[in-house]
């Protein structure tokens, strides 16, 4: 009962959202002591104390596929599922990265795709440093950017089967979504526009020499 | 695969398997039954299920209703017994046999992993008082345990370089204390040499004409020093 999904959740691409974390995978998190002993009747509001508490991003490492504290988190959040506006307090708080992150999967697993499109590009203006564990045990430095930027373009992470997501061509063709308007886009037009000048100087120079010779 | 539903094949059961007489073997299984019952008419599955019905404060009315599920506000030492050894009896009270014992349903748990799937189970959770359903947070409560958090950190983060009071003035009694050694040492040091020399000249003047100290500084042999 202790692993059972609340009553009160509503299905989540059609099946129960724990079943989104695959049999194997989830009963490993059933069994590891962090679930029994930390994960044990929190809600939305106390998981905040664990996952101040998180150390790194990951799936499942070693030669026993252990999973990572969070894992299990998500797990537990699957589980509770908390309300669309729970998760993007944890998405927009700025303080905490792992509970940022935490809250982008979640929504990445669980949102419908303008939602998660929405709530994720946010993200890649974030460009901080977090530790991730890899399948081998060992620490891995990635930054914020990219885990975001996987979690939008890969089918597979953190050993959980990622949900399809349509291309974002897809959903601005359909009108649902603007263009995507990147923060470096100011730079790389300033850039453009540097090297146009420089281009058309040197026709001119060029063309100058011509007409003198 | 096709999609049109198939029909039970209609066929005959040619295999030399056994089966088995489901009649007899249900009346087997109603007299091992009754041959466990006490005199009351009790099995072991009514005991287990009167005991646990007594230790539920909902069925016994000390409570009209079973509060949320909170979590344990005791932190569960599973190593406290560990490498110990320890004389037990079988009429010894369960408390003190082997094994994780559980006050609340007076049981014995004989591994970590049980134990911890017993204290997070219905039975026990129900004999707290307590239901298996979780609160359901709002948003407002999410967004001040944010604030709240990032409070404790910055907090947290001074008493960390929490320093005991006069430890100041203890830092610059050190570093004076060091200077004053070094100097000292650095004094000792020029005065040994400035002896040194002093010896080296007498030794080499022993062995010197004294006019040919005065042509060529110190040495004849070796060169003279500059």
């Amino acid at each position: 009962m202790a692993n059972r999904t609340d009553k009160s959740a509503a299905t989540v691409h059609g099946t129960n959202p724990q079943n989104l974390v695959e049999y194997i995978v989830r009963q490993k998190i059933y069994q590891t002591v962090y679930w029994k002993e930390s994960c044990f009747a929190l809600t939305a509001e106390s998981l905040i104390d664990k996952a101040v508490d998180l150390k790194a991003a990951g799936g499942t490492y070693g030669g026993q596929r252990k999973p990572t504290n969070f894992m299990c988190l998500i797990l537990k959040m699957l589980q509770i599922q908390p309300d669309k506006e729970i998760i993007v307090e944890y998405i927009k708080n700025e303080d905490f990265k792992y509970v940022r992150l935490l809250g982008a999967f979640y929504m990445r697993l669980v949102g419908r795709p303008l939602e998660v499109y929405q709530y994720l590009e946010p993200l890649y203006n974030d460009y901080r440093k977090v530790r991730v564990m890899t399948q081998e045990g060992k620490y891995m430095l990635s930054h914020m950017d990219e885990v975001v930027d996987d979690m939008l373009n890969k089918d597979f992470m953190y050993d959980i089967a990622l949900p399809r997501l349509p291309a974002r061509l897809a959903l601005e063709k359909a009108g649902t979504l603007d263009a995507r308007i990147s923060v470096l886009d100011e730079e790389f037009d300033e850039g453009a526009i540097e090297a146009e000048a420089a281009d058309a100087a040197q026709q001119v120079a060029a063309l100058n020499e011509e007409l003198r010779g | 695969m096709s999609l049109v539903p198939k029909k039970p094949a209609a066929g005959v059961d040619n295999t030399a398997r056994r089966t088995w007489d489901k009649d007899e073997f249900r009346e087997k299984a109603r007299e091992r039954e009754k041959q466990e019952e006490d005199k009351d008419g009790e099995g072991p599955m009514d005991a287990r299920k009167r005991k646990r019905l007594e230790r539920d404060p909902l069925h016994q009315g000390m409570i009209v209703e079973r509060s949320q599920l909170k979590q344990r506000d005791y932190q569960i030492d599973l190593a406290a017994r560990l490498g110990k050894t320890q004389v037990v009896g079988l009429n010894m009270p369960l408390s003190q046999q082997a094994g994780y014992y559980c006050s609340v349903c007076d049981c014995i748990l004989r591994d970590s992993q049980s134990y911890l799937d017993h204290i997070n189970g219905k039975w026990h959770n129900r004999a707290l008082g307590m239901t298996m359903r979780v609160e359901r947070s709002t948003v407002d409560q999410v967004r001040k345990k944010l604030e709240e958090v990032k409070e404790a950190k910055k907090a947290g983060n001074k008493d960390e370089d929490y320093l005991p009071d006069g430890i100041d003035k203890r830092i610059l009694e050190a570093q004076q204390a060091e200077e004053r050694e070094r100097e000292e040492r650095k004094q000792r040091k020029l005065e040994k040499k400035a002896k040194e020399r002093e010896k080296e000249r007498e030794e080499e003047a022993d062995g010197m004409d004294p006019d040919m100290m005065a042509l060529m500084g110190f040495g004849g042999f070796g060169g003279g020093k500059k």
